[in-house]
């Protein structure tokens, strides 16, 4: 199947000091590079989930890629057509088939609108006028489970669930053929968590959409993504299915982030991988491999040399940048003896 | 001073114990019934986690105990023992002399929870009013907690401000603030809401650490049901504004007694091991809290429901040695006289 989205070595650079201070205190290169050399791809009626730590990029990209955000190299394309470098108007046909749900379920909704005019919005933006909008607002609802006399209420009117299926309905409002999600689920309670998320499955087996995810919840990822990809400093330390990341994990920092989910059972075996500091500030980012600081496999080269993306021998598409990677179970006692001798 | 006094024994009672505490806000479409019969024990060194979701009261519950509350909310009824002395019958002298020494309190953000236009030092210096030291003392004892709580170098970053230091670092100064005094009850609203994953776990374990150390007590309000189950020793869960069932940590994992925790515990998506694209949810929406409730609070959303539920509110029974719950279905079980 082809790729819906294609995301190749993505950059994106802010600016954090003036031109002049940055002459002033000699300072060569007055940017930090949020997102850097990113690649990915999404093929129609998959999920893939962008997972990180918060500052590790991921809502960058997702601004970057509806074009909020200017690159500052590399390429995204949708549907085979460039967007980086398109104009605003040429871009406005695009941003029809690829909408976005933004992280704050009520904060993303217009205090003043009605949540039908919130609902037909996107008809208006995009000139389709020969819709009704009264109807294509019950649709929406309906679609989303919502009773059609919501659409006369105001979003203080909502809970955050409800206003959370408001953002889905006026992300499918144009048929979109890829909806990126920032934290669909930031901010709900657990049995409202449930629901959007079964929404969005039952949305995406139906129209066949494409869907971003971006969370910091491994639970959500687990139950929703096809793939997923691991973030780290704006950079991807390691992608694949999620079976295979969360059976498998290769690269250190994925081990430590998936160990790193409490799990609602007091008795459960803790094999927990801790890891050490925080995430290290962009604006001095570590030599080597970025994750060396925080490492507990850290050895000299990791300090010196950025690793290249390895893929597994038997998953092509499960690659990952570590010098040391873990072992796979299955081969665990098998390459033990290796893993000492090196 | 006070606390080189010998202490009475008081294993016998809890530290803290609220009873039947009944508390409503003030608004213009009524009087909003925030929480209706709460009962709760914090016992001497031990971490109680309250769960529960969004609108449930458990903030409220623990701005109450610490006496932070707007002005149109309204204690009605209950009280809240503090170390044998009603806090709601305190004059607010005698309450704002515990705060901050017997009584401390981590907030949820720690964003907004410190003084931007004054330095770390001055205010770990001010938190020690109640202490009769010198400031350089003070300072020395600001300096060793910061280290205790994995603040790199407090020497020299005492002096920094707030926004000098990651959302992690600042949570930690927080958590070194609120104990420092060495309080007895530790009050902690979601403390690990607005961190990472891996900082969340980092944070529970040091709480933990020093909550050994210390001998203290904390009342820890989540809605996370991996980090209660990984921290606490005592679970009360809140539905709507009423303690539904409470118990040892243990028990209420394994054998919930009230349905709406099994229900809870069936949503979380860190339960379910297998993958699925069909989540298990709590039909219906939480109820609203104007007016007063007949029945029982969960029953509108209960699968199990039958008449006894809609017009009789149930008393609380007991489960297990160790934990109760208020549902008719235990009702074989016997009633807890309360």
């Amino acid at each position: 199947m082809s790729a819906v989205l294609s995301v190749e070595d993505l950059r994106v650079r802010f600016r954090t000091m003036g031109s002049l201070k940055a002459l002033t205190t000699g300072t060569a290169d007055p940017f930090i590079d949020a997102v850097c050399g990113v690649s990915f791809e999404i093929r129609k009626g998959e999920t893939l989930a962008l997972v990180g730590e918060s500052g590790s990029g991921k809502s960058t990209i997702a601004r970057t890629i509806i074009g909020l955000q200017p690159a500052f190299g590399g390429s995204v394309s949708f549907d085979g057509q460039e967007l980086i470098g398109l104009k605003a108007a040429e871009r406005k046909s695009y941003l029809r088939r690829m909408t976005m749900m933004f992280q704050d379920p009520v904060g993303s909704l217009s205090p003043r609108m009605t949540v039908q005019s919130l609902l037909t919005e996107p008809f208006r933006i995009h000139g389709v006028s020969n819709r009704d909008p009264g109807a294509e607002a019950e649709r929406l609802l309906r679609m989303v489970g919502l009773p059609a006399d919501f659409g006369r209420r105001y979003p203080h009117q909502l809970s955050g669930g409800q206003a959370r299926r408001v953002g889905v309905a006026r992300a499918l409002a144009l048929n979109p053929d890829l909806i990126i999600a920032d934290e669909p689920t930031a901010g709900l309670d657990v049995s409202v968590q449930g629901e959007v998320l079964n929404l969005l499955a039952r949305l995406q087996d139906e129209l066949g959409i494409a869907i971003l995810i971006i969370t910091h919840n491994l639970n959500v990822v687990r139950h929703m993504a096809d793939r997923m990809a691991i973030m780290y400093l704006g950079r991807v330390v390691e992608i694949g299915s999620t079976e295979s990341i969360f059976d498998h994990p290769r690269h250190p920092y994925t081990e430590a982030l998936l160990s790193a989910n409490p799990v609602p059972d007091p008795d459960a075996v803790l094999n927990r991988i801790e890891i050490k500091g925080e995430v290290p500030s962009m604006l001095r980012r570590p030599t080597g491999c970025e994750f060396h600081t925080r490492c507990q496999y850290a050895q000299d080269i990791c300090r010196r040399v950025f690793p290249a993306p390895s893929a597994n021998p038997d998953d092509a598409g499960h690659s990952f940048r570590c010098h040391f990677p873990l072992q796979q179970k299955s081969q665990q006692a098998a390459d033990s003896a290796a893993a000492i001798s090196r | 001073m006070r606390r080189e006094d010998p202490t009475p024994p008081m294993s016998a009672h809890p530290l803290l114990e609220v009873r039947n505490l009944n508390l409503d806000f003030g608004s213009p479409r009524g009087r909003v019934h925030a929480l209706r019969n709460v009962s709760l024990d914090v016992p001497t060194g031990q971490i109680v986690g309250i769960v529960g979701e969004s609108g449930s009261g458990k903030s409220t519950l623990a701005y109450t105990v610490m006496g932070l509350l707007p002005e149109n909310a309204q204690v009605t009824a209950g009280s809240i023992v503090f170390e044998r002395r009603d806090l709601l019958t305190l004059t607010a002298q005698a309450r704002r002399s515990l705060m901050g020494d017997r009584l401390s309190m981590i907030f949820q953000d720690p964003m907004t929870a410190l003084n931007p236009v004054r330095t770390i030092e001055s205010q770990m210096i001010d938190i020690q009013h109640h202490e009769q030291r010198g400031r350089s003392e003070k300072r020395a004892r600001a300096i060793d907690m910061l280290k205790r709580v994995g603040i790199p170098d407090p020497q020299s970053r005492i002096g920094n401000y707030p926004h000098q230091f990651s959302g992690g670092m600042r949570q930690r100064i927080c958590i070194a603030m609120a104990l420092l005094v060495r309080p007895s009850l530790l009050i902690a609203d979601e403390p690990t809401t607005a961190l990472d994953a891996t900082l969340e776990v980092q944070i529970i374990h040091l709480l933990k650490d020093l909550q050994r150390e210390i001998g203290c007590s904390i009342l820890f309000v989540s809605h996370h049901l991996g980090v209660v189950a990984e921290l606490c020793d005592r679970v009360a869960v809140m539905y709507a504004g009423e303690v539904v069932e409470q118990g040892a940590v243990r028990d209420i994992f394994h054998t919930p007694g009230h349905p709406y925790t099994r229900a809870l515990l069936e949503c979380d998506p860190g339960r379910i091991k297998q993958r699925t694209r069909n989540l298990p949810t709590i039909p219906g929406e939480v109820p609203s809290m104007l007016g007063s409730k007949k029945g029982c609070i969960f029953h509108p959303r209960c699968p199990h429901a039958f008449d006894r539920c809609v017009y009789e509110t149930p008393g609380e029974y007991r489960v297990a040695a160790d934990q109760v719950a208020r549902c008719h279905l235990l009702d074989r079980a016997g009633m807890v006289a309360t």
